[in-house]
């Protein structure tokens, strides 16, 4: 069964970037959102696999949008990977604290990039 | 009477011991007032006569009635008292004649006989006529050869007694006065004897008594005694009284002596003499002078100038000053009238200044010599001379009769006469000069004869005399015809031939002057020998001295001297001898050292004890004493010795050796004694004053090893003492003009150092006033030289009896203290100052961890007045910066090293403090808290712009590395359209990353100042106009209208940043505004400053980020940035630009909506303007702020009216009805009113009148507008008010705000809008 995955980021390039890099790399379905609130209303809708969540977006950031996932008993057990520019270690461990799966580097290896979104979530399939 | 009965007399041993006892008492007091007597002349001595007459007589009746009283008889006796009374006379004036003859007592017989008589008389003639005085029932008979045994006996002891006396008044001494005694005692006996050889001498015969005793005498025992003790008394008085006037009157005896002695040396020379002060003042004259001047002794100088001839009198007044004047030897001629016949005669007067050991002068010593007869002479002479010359020419026969003449003239006179050719040779002498050189000096020079010494002096005055007309005087030594050499005075005058004016002859009359050279030199020498020796600074000094300067004077070989041992037992050589050159003493020195004699042995123990001068004309007379046998083996043949006498007694003995006795010799030692005479008065001197000195020293070494500096004065303030420190302190101490000048000289101020203290300021002055004067401070030295600080105690000095002696001041140095203290006090300011203001706070915890001390940034750090932290622990307030409140852990304060902590704030916050300490001395612990709370918000800051930075670089990185991973892994080789679209995402966020990093780098190196403006003048409007030329397309694309505004405006800015700038604020205005908007950019000038204006008609600015979008990637919303493709450092760099010019650049949301961007850029005179008018920006002045009130009720309308003219740079005030209207005109006044016709409390053209009329500036331009058309009347006052009428609706706001623009351009021109 193709798992579906969804990719919340504000910056369109990337979200075009990752979203091909998943689909190249893999079989899952991949669907984008480009701000927390409309990740969070496709989170719902599409109840996807995973999400790989930015962090510094305007408006609902990761953290709040991560929030939101929680308390939604709908969303609550879907894991999320964040995907981040952030590079402090502080920064990245009070991320990692929140309760994801991962906390992905921004930029990352297009090629890799599926390997490590699976690893993370203890998925196979990756080509 | 009875008669027949004999009456035997009894005696009382007692009373009898009682009268010998005073009989005893009236001699000693007899023999030692006749000595006193005798050293009183005159007047002076009466009462010394009549008081010793009195004593002696009263003592002689108390032992005659005391001894009478003795003798008891067996009947009552009574005594008639005119005769005892007489009795008494008698004794007294019989006393008194011995006394007077006793006075002149020498061993001559008459005087003594006299005295002896006068004595025994006064004795005898008391006693008989006491007798007589005897009444009683009995009878007196006298047995006549016993009344002449009792005579003889009171005259002959008498006499032996005075003549005792005399032999025995040159000892002095206790020695002296036991012989005194011993000779009181003899003439006591004698008057007891004479008494009781007179009462064996009578018989007494009557009738006795039954009862024989008790009632017999003048009185009773108690008389007896009174008569005694009367007796004892008045006679112990005379006794002291004399020993006391003799003790006193022994040094100054001894020293006027000795000036007696000095006198009378000047007394015996043949001439006058004179002396006279160092200022010419003639102070002595000998009697020589009295005798031919016949001027009493008192008479003045002016007195002695008339007896001067006339004629001389100016020249030699003149002569004497110059010599005074210039300290050399005086030498004048002139006439003095003789007293005795009238006549005037010639003088010679010289003088000759003597100066002591230093060279000032003492006194001159001066002779004047008759020289009448040696001119008569000389004139005498020189006219024959003369005469002969002319004769000589003329015959021969009158030459002979001259020359004859003229031979038996100058062999007449008294001088030697010679005339010598121009040459000096002899060519007449007297016989007289003939019998003085013992040869004929014809033909000779005088310089033959003369002492080779003087031959410089003949010749020289030879030369004189062929040039000069005067007489010269030479005085030269020749040698006699016995081979030694005599003094002549030689005066030369030249003759010279009348016509030819050449010398012919010379005529000279010489004396022998070596008697009054001798006198004068041993003068002289006598004077130079006392001043030498009053310098001397000891005993052995002086008398080396004397030693050199007599053996010198007196051409004796060799002299020593002999002091007594200090028992006084023995004489010793001391060692101090002198001997003259090429005298070999060797043997005699080695052999005489510590030599010592006893009294009465050899010349010098002679000398010694007898105290007179010794002379032994020839040693082998006395070759047996081994001193002189030694003496002759040293080749001396004679010698003297001679005691030096300094109060009485011997305290040296001077014993001079000659080689053998000359007859010269004797005047010499004669000359000795004077000098050693003075040489004994000045010891007597120095002793006093040596012991004096002595104590002075003792007291001046004690007070110059004082640390403080000692200044005595005298009650008027004349400076007495000085230590050394004082002196040190005070520099010269010389100066003793007294108070007044002291702070002059001392160079005293007071403590500011350049005001000099007053004398009333002075420590001693106020002590003497009467005040306290303890630690006085002053300043002593010159102003702007190195000052001293002294402290000062004084206090008075007062004697025993409470009298004001003077005062004495202590000083103290306390330059050093005073600097500390200055160093101290400015070391403390500072700490306190630099504790006060710094930047630190600083705190003093005790060691309990309670605050002692904190500055005010201590205090602010908390938020608490200083005060307040007083007491507080301070860990109470400071915690280490990891802990929170709760933990609270105490602070080892020992451990506070350069660490951080927290100060919690009174209002909970906790501000970072970095903490160092310090330990004091005291235990005490200094805290100083940096506040690092910047510091640690910078590091925050920078913290947040790495980490920002980083993740802004990132995002176009991953995008770029994500599509060109990719492209690169070829799995897009077959998806061509998704390729492109990769590779169009890799483009696009390279020029993004670009942008970005370019902007990074502008911001920093911008706000960092590492970019310099490039300023230059540039055009308001050309900037302007460029940007919006270059936003265009833009602006186009977004659908958005740019218009620009503004006057000219000359701004000194670097254009392209400024461009920059408002491109930045143009762009963002664009991006924000919706299509169809509009965005204006205006530029003007307000309050100085070049204002630009950037305004949209966007969504606004949230109000809590006005300030915030200015920081780095801060826009409003992230998103933003991305959405217009900016990089979120716009804003950041242009505040930078903004602020590196001077001006400042903000946000304000406009009330209409939209948002508007503002920058002020300060406006700068423009120097290049030339030309007459300032060179102030012309813009500057024609862009002056108008200032416009608007007056409108409703108030959106006011604001958009408000707005737009804003817009143009005007000030623009609303007012919201009439009152409010006059309030805000009162408040900032205006030059435009824009006012709505309607109010709602007044009619607007009322409110305009009351505005107007309360204004005296220039009319304030007035636009009234209406709703609606106005009433005629309203027009018409409108039209007088010369106001504008516009009317709402039918006018724009930008027509509104055009026809400001023109009302405010143009004069006022009332006009209607419609």
């Amino acid at each position: 069964m193709t798992k579906t995955i969804l990719i919340v980021d504000d910056e369109d390039d990337i979200r075009e970037v990752a979203q091909l890099a998943l689909e190249l790399g893999s079989d899952w379905s991949v669907v984008a959102a480009s701000s927390g609130a409309e990740g969070l209303e496709q989170a719902r809708a599409l109840r996807p696999d995973a999400i790989l969540l930015d962090v510094m977006m305007p408006g609902m950031d990761g953290p709040a949008t991560l929030a939101s996932l929680r308390d939604d008993p709908a969303t609550r057990d879907i894991p999320v990977i964040f995907v981040t520019a952030k590079v402090r270690s502080s920064d990245r461990e009070r991320l990692a604290a929140l309760g994801v799966s991962a906390v992905l580097a921004k930029p990352f290896d297009p090629i890799a990039f599926p390997g490590q979104v699976a690893e993370a979530l203890g998925w196979a399939g990756v080509r | 009477m009875i008669s027949g009965l004999v009456l035997h007399p009894v005696f009382d041993p007692l009373e009898v011991t009682m009268s010998v006892s005073i009989a005893i008492l009236a001699s000693y007091a007899a023999l030692t007032l006749s000595a006193l007597v005798g050293t009183r002349s005159g007047r002076a001595r009466l009462p010394w006569l009549i008081g010793g007459g009195l004593a002696v007589g009263l003592g002689i009746a108390g032992m005659h009635f005391i001894g009478m009283h003795a003798m008891t008889l067996p009947v009552p006796v009574t005594y008639d008292a005119r005769l005892t009374v007489a009795s008494f006379a008698i004794a007294v004036v019989a006393s008194t004649a011995a006394l007077s003859a006793a006075r002149t007592l020498a061993l001559r017989l008459g005087p003594t006989v006299i005295a002896s008589s006068a004595f025994g008389a006064a004795v005898a003639g008391m006693h008989y006529t006491g007798m007589a005085a005897m009444r009683g029932p009995f009878e007196m008979t006298h047995a006549p050869g016993r009344v002449a045994l009792s005579i003889a006996i009171a005259v002959v002891a008498g006499g032996v007694a005075f003549q005792l006396a005399h032999v025995l008044r040159g000892a002095s001494g206790r020695r002296g006065v036991a012989q005194q005694l011993a000779g009181a005692a003899v003439m006591g006996s004698a008057l007891a004897g004479m008494h009781f050889t007179g009462m064996s001498a009578v018989r007494f015969s009557g009738q006795a008594l039954g009862v024989p005793t008790v009632a017999v005498g003048i009185a009773g025992h108690d008389v007896v005694f009174v008569v005694a003790i009367v007796g004892l008394v008045v006679l112990s008085g005379a006794i002291l009284v004399a020993i006391l006037d003799q003790r006193a009157r022994q040094t100054v005896r001894e020293v006027a002596l000795a000036n007696e002695r000095y006198r009378e040396m000047a007394e015996a020379m043949p001439q006058i003499v004179w002396t006279a002060r160092p200022d010419g003042h003639v102070d002595y004259f000998n009697s020589r002078w009295f005798d031919y001047a016949g001027l009493r002794p008192d008479a003045s100088g002016a007195e002695r100038q008339t007896l001067v001839h006339p004629d001389d009198a100016a020249a030699s007044v003149e002569e004497w000053k110059r010599a005074v004047a210039t300290v050399s030897p005086y030498d004048a001629e002139y006439r003095i009238r003789r007293a005795s016949d009238g006549e005037f005669r010639w003088h010679l007067a010289r003088a000759v200044p003597l100066r002591d050991a230093d060279g000032a002068i003492v006194t001159w010593f001066g002779t004047l010599t008759d020289i009448e007869e040696q001119k008569r002479a000389e004139a005498i002479l020189r006219a024959n001379q003369i005469t002969l010359e002319h004769k000589i020419e003329e015959r021969e026969a009158d030459a002979e009769r001259a020359t004859a003449l003229y031979q038996l003239l100058a062999e007449n006179a008294t001088d030697m006469v010679s005339t010598h050719k121009p040459s000096g040779a002899f060519d007449y002498a007297t016989p007289s000069w003939i019998e003085y050189l013992g040869e004929s000096p014809m033909g000779r020079f005088p310089a033959d004869f003369s002492h080779p010494a003087d031959v410089e002096s003949l010749e020289t005055n030879h030369k004189l005399g062929l040039q000069l007309s005067g007489a010269i005087t030479t005085l030269w030594r020749c040698r006699r015809a016995e081979g030694e050499y005599g003094w002549l005075e030689t005066r030369t005058r030249g003759v010279r031939n009348p016509s030819t004016g050449r010398i012919v002859t010379f005529v000279c009359a010489t004396r022998d002057v070596t008697e009054r050279r001798r006198l004068e030199q041993e003068f002289v020498l006598l004077h130079e020998i006392v001043l030498e020796v009053s310098g001397a600074q000891s005993l052995d000094d002086a008398l080396r001295l004397t030693l050199r300067q007599l053996c010198e004077a007196t051409g004796w070989s060799y002299a020593e001297a002999w002091l007594p041992t200090s028992d006084g037992a023995r004489i010793e050589r001391s060692r101090v001898w002198y001997a003259r050159k090429g005298v070999d003493v060797a043997e005699l020195t080695a052999a005489s050292e510590g030599l010592s004699l006893a009294p009465g042995e050899a010349i010098v123990g002679r000398a010694w004890k007898k105290a007179e001068v010794i002379w032994v004309r020839d040693n082998k007379t006395v070759a047996d004493a081994p001193r002189a046998a030694l003496a002759l083996a040293s080749g001396f043949g004679a010698g003297t010795a001679v005691p030096v006498i300094a109060e009485g007694v011997v305290v040296a003995v001077l014993v001079f050796m000659m080689t053998e006795s000359v007859a010269s010799d004797q005047a010499r030692v004669e000359f000795v004694s004077v000098v050693t005479a003075q040489l004994g008065a000045l010891i007597a001197r120095r002793k006093v004053a040596e012991a004096f000195s002595n104590e002075r020293q003792f007291l001046a070494a004690l007070l110059d090893s004082l640390s403080e500096g000692i200044v005595a004065v005298d009650p008027v303030g004349k400076l007495r003492t000085t230590n050394r420190v004082a002196r040190e302190q005070f520099g010269a101490v010389g100066d003793d003009r007294g108070p007044e000048h002291a702070a002059e000289a001392f160079n005293l101020f007071r403590m500011d150092g350049v005001t000099r203290l007053g004398v009333d300021e002075l420590p001693l002055m106020r002590v003497v006033h009467g005040e306290v004067v303890r630690g006085q401070e002053f300043v002593a030295g010159h102003a702007g030289e190195e000052q001293r600080t002294l402290s000062a105690n004084a206090q008075l000095i007062v004697d025993d009896a409470g009298a004001l002696l003077g005062a004495v001041m202590a000083t103290r140095d306390i330059t050093q203290n005073k600097r500390d203290e200055i160093a101290l006090r400015e070391s403390e300011d500072k700490y306190r100052q630099l504790v006060e203001q710094a930047a630190d706070a600083i705190l003093l915890v005790d060691a309990d961890g309670r605050c002692a001390a904190a500055n005010a940034r201590a205090g602010r750090l908390v938020g608490v007045p200083p005060d307040e932290l007083l007491g507080e622990l301070v860990h109470s307030f400071m915690l280490p910066a990891a802990s929170n409140e709760d933990a609270m852990p105490r602070l080892d304060l020992a451990e506070l090293v350069a660490a951080e902590y927290a100060i919690r704030r009174v209002d909970g916050v906790l501000v970072p403090v970095e903490v160092s300490t310090a330990t004091l001395g005291d235990g005490r612990v200094q805290i100083i808290a940096r506040d690092i709370s910047g510091r640690k918000e910078l590091e925050r800051l920078k913290d947040e712009f790495v980490s920002v930075v980083s993740h802004e670089l990132r995002t176009p990185l991953t995008s770029i590395r994500g599509s060109l991973g990719l492209l690169a892994s070829g799995q897009l080789a077959n998806a061509p359209e998704k390729g492109q679209r990769m590779l169009d995402v890799a483009v696009a966020n390279t020029d993004r990353l670009i942008r970005l990093i370019n902007d990074i780098l502008d911001v920093e190196r911008i706000n960092s100042g590492a970019v310099a403006m490039e300023l230059g003048w540039c055009e308001g409007s050309d900037l302007a106009r460029s940007v919006v030329e270059a936003m265009r397309p833009v602006a186009d694309r977004a659908g958005v209208a740019l218009y620009i505004r503004g006057s000219r405006l000359r701004l000194w800015a670097d254009a392209d940043r400024i461009t920059q700038t408002l491109t930045n604020l143009v762009g963002n205005a664009i991006k924000f505004s919706p299509r169809d908007a509009t965005v204006e950019v205006s530029y003007h000038a307000k309050d100085g400053n070049a204002m630009f204006e950037v305004r949209d008609r966007g969504r606004g600015i949230p109000a809590d980020k006005l300030e915030t979008i200015f920081e780095r990637f801060q826009q409003v919303d992230a998103s933003d940035a991305r959405d217009k493709g900016g990089t979120g450092l716009g804003l950041a760099i242009s505040r930078g630009i903004v602020r590196q010019h001077g001006g400042r650049l903000w946000a304000e949301n406009r009330v209409d909506g939209g948002a508007a961007f503002k920058f002020t850029l300060p406006l700068r005179v423009d120097k290049t303007h030339t030309g007459r008018t300032p060179a102030v920006s012309v813009e500057v002045v024609v862009e002056r702020v108008m200032h416009i009130l608007v007056i409108e009720d409703d108030v959106a309308l006011a604001q958009v009216i408000a707005m737009a003219l804003e817009g143009y740079g005007f000030e623009v005030d609303i007012a919201h009805d009439g009152a409010e209207a006059e309030k805000r005109y009162a408040l900032s006044g205006a030059d435009v009113l824009i006012v709505d016709l309607a109010l709602p409390d007044a009619n607007g053209l009322d409110v305009v009148d009351r505005i107007r009329g309360s204004d005296s500036a220039p009319r304030a331009r007035t636009i009234i507008y209406t709703a609606s058309d106005p009433a005629p009347d309203v027009r018409d006052r409108i039209r007088r008010m010369g106001a504008e009428l516009a009317t709402k609706g039918r006018v724009s706001t930008e027509a509104l705000v055009e026809r400001v623009i023109r009302l405010i351009e143009s004069p006022i021109e009332p006009s209607e809008v419609s």
